[in-house]
């Protein structure tokens, strides 16, 4: 079941083509495509996170953004409440309060199987977003909070690229770092463990490995990712919502990482970039970006029957093998 | 009045609101517990409930023509969703999810499109009070309660004693076997699917007088009819009833406490805790 591209040297090279040519496209692009595509790279990061659980962990998470919200929480409170540190400080409460939120979500999910799964998921991001509500002076509940300009990353680096460059330079950053981390994920010791724990975890756990310790990780690596997206779109956007935690940011990575195919190391921004221009080629309509999204899942619920690595994706799940 | 006073109130309202959730909840205990469907686009059919009764009382057809078209609408959603989806993705339980979010998402547009983003409420068709141990308390809730009793009672007979329900379970149970002693198991499941939308617009509809009708009001009756689903135990027609009825009176009495969002995150984190122990597969 190895497939040949999780360990040729084809993956990491095609990766660092993909990053360099996104930094010499931003030389191209109008002001607007930059800011567009910053917006999907910072998302893309957060893609990243929902597809460690998705194909490593063989866990179809309905509530991952709970993790996004809180990193993004995390980070833009921080900024806005505490002088000391300044972003990086701010980046790392974000960090810390979606390690915090996986580590929950680890738990609950950790003796349900299949369906169980999902409605669990679904159920703690949904208190995650009744308690944003009900604190709504602390969060700002739907209408969000807007950061002062000081209290961001694009501020503070605009002297250098301006706010359009640094903003969009911040998403690059982050954006190596997760592919990175999933390319260094996907040929360690670690990443291996986590595969073979999807596949059979009786087998692995008979072999001496533990298996609740390997689920943490693994649902921490996803945390993780999906905070410092969070944390990146506080930061650099300076701004926060409730409405990120709603159920249309659980949704929207299934898609991502179904439709940029079956790599994971390019495929959850592939898949974001192209629902991200497509939305925004929708969105004359009105909310024409929630159409785009629903419309996606079950064009690609079809796809799912008809693709093979869709159907052998979707057989790993856990509980849900066909 | 002091906490106590409140008592007796907060104990006929537990009860009285566990049955309406009882009532969205039937759709899903048949659909899922029964079925084995796991469709998220329930709460969404208990919406365009609402939203039909909500255009027909607009119209001035009057309520019970809402109710009926109600009924119609969500069981017509059903055969929709059922025969252009789900029966070709097999009921497979990833594609089926990832198919009922999509659906989930295009029903709230639809909605937004034709009732537009404002709540709206709808004159019940009968108000009066009704005076029990010195409380005065609405008859048209309590008439709804006792529709979702009945309800409930229907459903329970339909599946442990009619010919369709015997059907339902033998295909759930194997469905190879089933279509070898003739069982035509497409039909079973389509009639199936479509009992639970007819219930979903039902609730719908008999609920838009009590609570407002607003374009996203369905995935928070998904959220707690999967919640009732879950605890009551899985294909338990009167579970779903017992933990509706439970998760009402929680609901009512911390309610007393605490204000109503912290109220109902203490219900799901209870909920999430007992998922979290209990080995549910």
């Amino acid at each position: 079941m190895a497939g040949r591209s999780r360990y040729s040297v084809g993956t990491p090279v095609l990766s660092a083509i993909v990053i360099t040519a996104l930094a010499l496209l931003y030389t191209l692009l109008p002001d607007y495509g930059r800011t567009l595509l910053a917006r999907i790279m910072v998302l893309s990061i957060y893609s990243y996170g929902f597809a460690v659980s998705f194909h490593l962990l063989g866990v179809m998470s309905l509530g991952h953004a709970a993790l996004f919200a809180s990193g993004m929480y995390g980070a833009g409170l921080y900024a806005l409440r505490s002088p000391v540190g300044g972003p990086p400080a701010a980046l790392a409460a974000g960090l810390a309060s979606s390690l915090i939120v996986s580590v929950i979500l680890c738990l609950v999910t950790l003796r349900t199987r299949g369906p169980y799964t999902m409605i669990a998921t679904l159920l703690l991001s949904q208190a995650l977003y009744l308690l944003m509500l009900h604190f709504n002076e602390v969060t700002g509940g739907e209408q969000g909070i807007v950061l002062p300009r000081q209290a961001t990353v694009a501020w503070q680096l605009e002297g250098v690229l301006g706010e359009a460059g640094s903003r969009y330079f911040i998403a690059l950053a982050g954006l190596t770092a997760a592919v990175l981390s999933v390319l260094l994920l996907q040929r360690s010791r670690l990443g291996r463990i986590l595969l073979a724990l999807r596949d059979d975890e009786d087998k692995l756990e008979s072999l001496g490995y533990d298996r609740r310790l390997y689920r943490f990780i693994g649902f921490s690596v996803s945390g993780l990712l999906s905070g410092l997206s969070g944390s990146l779109y506080a930061l650099t956007y300076g701004y926060m919502g409730a409405g990120f935690a709603g159920v249309m940011y659980s949704v929207q990575p299934i898609l991502w990482v179904l439709v940029g195919g079956p790599v994971i190391e390019l495929s959850p921004f592939i898949g974001c970039l192209a629902v991200g221009i497509l939305s925004d080629l929708a969105s004359g309509l009105v909310r024409g970006h929630v159409l785009v999204v629903g419309l996606g899942l079950v064009a690609i619920a079809f796809a799912t029957r008809r693709l093979v690595w869709m159907s052998r994706l979707l057989g790993r799940l856990e509980g849900v093998g066909r | 009045m002091t906490a106590l006073e409140y008592l007796p109130l907060a104990l006929l309202d537990g009860v009285v609101s566990g049955l309406m959730l009882a009532l969205v909840a039937l759709g899903l205990s048949l659909a899922f517990g029964v079925m084995r469907i796991v469709n998220l686009a329930h709460g969404e059919f208990y919406m365009m409930g609402a939203a039909a009764c909500l255009l027909a009382v607009r119209g001035g057809l009057g309520f019970w023509a809402g109710l009926l078209a109600a009924a119609l609408l969500g069981g017509a959603l059903a055969v929709l969703v059922d025969v252009s989806v789900l029966r070709r993705l097999e009921y497979g339980l990833a594609p089926t999810i990832i198919a009922t979010f999509g659906i989930l998402l295009v029903l709230q547009q639809v909605a937004l499109a034709v009732i537009g983003p404002a709540p709206s409420s709808v004159e019940p068709p009968l108000s009066f009070l009704l005076s029990l141990w010195g409380i005065s308390y609405s008859g048209y809730k309590l008439l709804v309660a006792a529709a979702s009793l009945g309800a409930a009672l229907a459903v329970w007979l339909m599946i442990r004693s009619s010919e369709l329900g015997l059907k339902m379970r033998a295909v759930q149970q194997n469905r190879g076997l089933a279509e070898a002693l003739g069982i035509d198991s497409g039909r079973v499941m389509t009639v199936g699917f479509v009992v639970s939308g007819v219930l979903a617009g039902l609730a719908g509809a008999m609920t838009a007088p009590i609570r407002q009708v607003h374009f996203l009001m369905g995935l928070d009756a998904l959220i707690w009819s999967f919640l009732v689903v879950v605890v009551g135990g899985v294909g338990r027609v009167g579970g779903t009833v017992a933990a509706a009825v439970g998760i009402g009176l929680l609901e009512s009495f911390t309610a007393l406490l605490l204000p109503p969002t912290l109220s109902r995150v203490l219900s799901l984190a209870l909920v999430l805790a007992y998922v979290a122990v209990r080995r549910l597969v």
